[in-house]
């Protein structure tokens, strides 16, 4: 009786996402409607360019995003950038995830930290690349660059979660002498969850640009952003669009995948 | 015994007491009873150490530490996690006798498991131990609050309004869900509550303090054995 009572479904639970009262068909209509436009108003603006030197037709563009998809030797490519833009967001996830929670708790090395950060948030990606260019392998210059360009936002992300903790949970927490250690993984880090999602979310995206322009100037042999320059070098706008429609899909693809795993909300 | 002697607090330019003497018996439940504002929860705060006075102490008995738990006005559980979690938290950070400082013997996985089952079977929550918390109503929740406070080791229970803004129905649950708790419970605890309602101290205080007066004072203490027709107007008169 009481079961029933308690797990009757509320009006609008707190994870709750939000319905289209046309249904999933309806969306997906919806959502191809704008495709096409979208795509209406590309071939319109080719139509009165007229030159595809300056700006190819979509059609052309997906021909050539088709034809890469086949080509076995594009998948190394993009496995290869892949492989660059992951290790990059693990390596600045775990650094700002650390680094965040230490100061967040910590004001005075948040003070020496912080400062830092400030400094690479404004610094011009094609300043770190140019930089990294000196110190590292053309490989590795694009996984520095993904990393000095995310680190900060997830830093942020993770200082804001810590330092939003309910205040009442930690003098709770404290009341009950709950060790540090035990606070820092059930009530530091679990608030911080949230934010840190966000974070990453948003670095996801920054990381495939930030990569992709290192390796359009560091030319690593297997990358999506050498096959870019090519493209540019051989005045091959379609193909350029292409490689281009591949990163915005990967990035499209990584986004929803995180938010699937960490149960992330998008909308 | 545990005495207050001489309590002073300000809050900015307004004194909240001044010399305020008390005596609270140890092992009963004893309320606190007073407007809203007066001080009540600043003066449960300042026993429970979770606030210290500008003056005065709280004074113990010698023979050992005392160790508190908490209902706070929220039921303040942690979200993410659910109901046996959320007792797990406190009990593998709870030392398994209520001795010394730094006596950190904790429960055995399995022994926190049991304690956590029991208690909630005393309170008909048995159904729901891996329960998300929004997946409970809010007098549910409030009793896994006051779970949490009887399961740990503590030899004060301090309640601060837990049953405040409840519906006559739920209240009348948490009611219930006290008196089990405290029935069952064999250390028989220090039980400190606070409210305003007084139908709510004469049911569940052996004794009552008024708090009255501006810096507050106790104005009057009542024990359940003089509890009459009478006691509920002799308080409002004190109010």
């Amino acid at each position: 009786m009481k079961a029933s009572i308690a797990r009757q479904p509320k009006n609008k639970e707190p994870g709750e996402k939000r319905r289209s009262p046309q249904g999933k068909s309806g969306i997906w209509g919806q959502r191809l409607l704008t495709a096409i436009l979208w795509v209406a108003i590309w071939e319109g603006a080719y139509l009165l360019i007229g030159r595809d030197v300056y700006f190819p037709s979509p059609l052309s563009v997906i021909q050539n995003f088709f034809n890469l998809i086949i080509d076995k030797a594009a998948w190394s490519t993009i496995g290869s950038s892949v492989y660059r833009t992951l290790f990059a967001l693990a390596v600045s996830a775990l650094l700002g995830i650390f680094l965040g929670i230490a100061c967040g708790l910590n004001s005075t090395l948040h003070d020496i930290v912080n400062p830092l950060m400030v400094i690479l948030k404004s610094t011009p990606v094609v300043s770190v690349i140019i930089i990294a260019m000196i110190w590292f392998r053309s490989t590795d210059v694009p996984i520095f660059a993904g990393v000095l360009m995310c680190l900060p936002i997830i830093f942020t992300g993770t200082v804001a979660g810590i330092r939003n903790t309910d205040p009442k949970l930690i003098e709770m927490c404290r009341f009950y002498r709950v060790k540090r250690s035990d606070m820092l993984r059930s009530l530091y880090f679990r608030s911080s969850v949230p934010y840190i999602n966000a974070s990453v979310m948003s670095s996801i995206g920054i990381c495939w640009k930030a990569v992709a322009a290192a390796e359009v100037l560091s030319m690593p042999k297997y990358s999506v952003g050498a096959h870019l320059y090519f493209a540019k070098t051989a005045l091959d706008p379609a193909m350029l669009f292409a490689w281009t429609l591949i990163i915005i899909l990967l990035s499209y693809v990584f986004e929803t995948l995180y938010a699937k795993v960490s149960g992330y909300d998008k909308t | 015994m545990i005495k207050l002697e001489n309590i002073s607090k300000k809050y900015g330019e307004k004194t909240i007491f001044s010399g305020l003497n008390a005596e609270f018996e140890e092992h009963k439940v004893s309320c606190i009873l007073g407007a809203s504002g007066i001080g009540k929860t600043t003066l449960i705060n300042i026993i429970a150490g979770l606030d210290s006075p500008d003056g005065g102490r709280v004074v113990f008995p010698k023979e050992k530490i005392f160790r508190g738990s908490y209902v706070f006005q929220e039921h303040r559980l942690l979200p993410w996690y659910n109901v046996h979690d959320n007792l797990d938290l406190i009990l593998r950070n709870a030392p398994s006798s209520g001795g010394k400082k730094r006596d950190r013997t904790v429960y055995s996985k399995e022994e926190r498991g049991e304690m956590i089952r029991r208690q909630l079977r005393l309170v008909g929550l048995e159904d729901y131990e891996f329960a998300k918390l929004d997946e409970l109503s809010g007098g549910m929740v409030q009793r896994v609050s006051l779970c949490r406070a009887f399961i740990y080791p503590a030899d004060i229970i301090f309640l601060d309004e837990p049953f405040k803004e409840q519906d006559p129905k739920l209240k009348e649950e948490l009611y219930d869900t006290f008196f089990r708790s405290y029935e069952n419970d064999s250390l028989r605890r220090t039980v400190f509550f606070v409210t305003h309602d007084i139908p709510e101290a004469l049911r569940l205080a052996d004794f009552i303090y008024v708090l009255s007066g501006s810096p507050a004072q106790i104005a009057g203490n009542f024990d359940r054995c003089e509890f009459d027709e009478n006691t509920a107007e002799k308080i409002k008169l004190l109010i």
